[in-house]
């Protein structure tokens, strides 16, 4: 099926999105469904426009729903495994390599955020997608997602500023 | 350990980074291994729904496959296809399994009235039920199969090397018909040890014919009660088709192009597989392993 092998190509980038926009559902879930209802909507495409944000769009607007009924946040995580070493030189003021803490510690921030703010910088940062993919992934106006970010970044600053290293929340 | 705040020193820029160092960290869920991906998950829940695509989307992502054109007009009549075919006809490109010259689709079930020239046989459907057509003259001769010929003139005619099953029981086959898309069908008639299939009388069909057909394909529409499995005949991928009849409908272009289907019948239990450019149907009452058996044994 022609239909099967193009989403078979974006399924690793729409489990990615659907997890950083709702960590807490069924990513996996809401990626099928989505590729389903991006079957049904495929007359609305429009053709010569990129179908990879077209797609990342309904699986973005899927996890969405679906973090909207889920209840209690998890928020995202980091994989378990660490290669952290014992004896482990704390980074030097201006090496832009974290340590463990310092990532958890930027991790549990940018679950602080709220949706819109994370989702920005999910988008620009975890998906490493452009300003114009941003927008069209997360519907906003292809003007505004510079300035979101700038603002979520600003808040994300605002929260790190905060932190004192005690409990981290996850 | 690193100053707490120390990341709130850090330009927008070296945030950024460190941020998307981050990204290949996350805990994102990975599908086990083996387990179906979310690609074929989605392909099968849409083939449950029967969701029908919008007509041209493959064209509007540019994933058109290339045509051959057409190198001859169809000399056979043609049904004249009505809307709820050539969508069908539509989604025969993008849902299903295929062989060279063999498309196998998901229904639902076309609407169209059968036409005179259709000819149907008497098996019923839950959910068409087409008026028995008598039997008249030699078996196969109301499936539209073309015309009897003898096995040598067969292997004249068409431009691909015909095969037969070397299994003791079959012996060579009773009847063979030849039409004009170069389609050559053996029967095989009731005999001790082989049961009947849908069609009354016949043990075995035995189907040939050549992927690059330019004129038109086959389909076989699968309703719900039907089930496909990719199966191994030899060294070749093929396809079991099991439970409720399903249709086998040859697709031929009507006089400005547009899909048009003929020779609709109702067919019970199907392997079909592909050697190269031509591709096999076995119809068969046999079971799955007896019809892949017998399919191997095909020289």
């Amino acid at each position: 099926m022609a239909y099967e092998s193009l989403v078979r190509r974006y399924q690793d980038a729409a489990v990615r999105t659907a997890y950083v926009i709702a960590p807490d559902g069924d990513a996996e879930d809401a990626v099928q469904e989505a590729f389903v209802k991006a079957y049904r909507a495929l007359g609305r495409f429009r053709a010569g426009s990129p179908f990879r944000p077209w797609l990342l769009r309904i699986v973005a607007n899927e996890a969405r729903n679906r973090r909207r009924s889920a209840g209690r946040r998890a928020g995202l995580a980091l994989r378990v495994a660490e290669d952290r070493r014992p004896g482990d030189a704390a980074p030097s003021p201006e090496s832009a390599v974290l340590d463990h803490e310092e990532r958890a510690r930027l991790v549990a921030a940018i679950n602080d955020l709220a949706d819109g703010d994370r989702e920005v910088i999910a988008a620009r940062y975890f998906l490493d997608l452009s300003e114009a993919e941003t927008a069209e992934i997360l519907g906003l106006p292809r003007g505004t997602v510079k300035s979101r970010l700038s603002r979520a970044v600003g808040r994300l600053r605002a929260r790190l500023a905060t932190s004192d290293g005690g409990p981290l929340r996850g | 350990m690193a100053d707490p705040q120390r990341l709130a020193t850090f330009s927008d820029d070296a945030l950024a980074d460190a941020i998307r160092a981050l990204g290949p960290e996350l805990a994102v869920p990975a599908i086990p291994a083996g387990a179906p991906d979310l690609a074929l998950r989605a392909r099968t829940a849409i083939q449950a729904a029967g969701i029908m695509p919008a007509s041209g989307w493959l064209d509007r992502l540019g994933l058109r496959p290339a045509r051959r054109p057409a190198t001859r007009p169809l000399r056979r009549s043609l049904v004249l296809a009505v809307a709820a075919l050539l969508a069908l006809a539509a989604i025969a490109g993008a849902i299903g399994f295929g062989l060279p010259g063999l498309r196998i689709i998901f229904g639902p079930t076309a609407t169209a009235s059968p036409s005179p020239t259709t000819t149907v046989s008497g098996a019923p459907t839950p959910s068409r039920a087409p008026t028995p057509t008598p039997t008249v003259g030699p078996p196969g001769s109301t499936l539209g199969l073309g015309r009897i010929v003898t096995l040598d003139e067969a292997r004249t005619a068409v431009d691909y090397p015909i095969i037969l099953p070397t299994d003791t029981r079959l012996n060579a086959p009773d009847l063979v018909w030849l039409d004009d898309v170069g389609r050559v069908t053996m029967l095989w008639l009731a005999r001790p040890g082989l049961t009947t299939i849908v069609e009354p009388g016949i043990s075995l069909i035995v189907t040939e014919f050549p992927g690059h057909m330019d004129e038109g394909y086959f389909q076989k529409i699968l309703q719900g009660g039907t089930t496909i499995e990719t199966v191994k005949v030899g060294e070749s991928t093929g396809y079991w088709i099991t439970g409720d009849p399903h249709e086998f409908v040859y697709v031929g272009p009507g006089p400005t192009g547009e899909p048009t289907f003929e020779n609709r019948r109702l067919v019970g239990d199907t392997l079909a597989w592909s050697v190269g450019d031509v591709t096999y149907r076995l119809e068969t009452s046999l079971g799955k392993d007896e019809a892949i058996r017998v399919a191997e044994s095909m020289r």
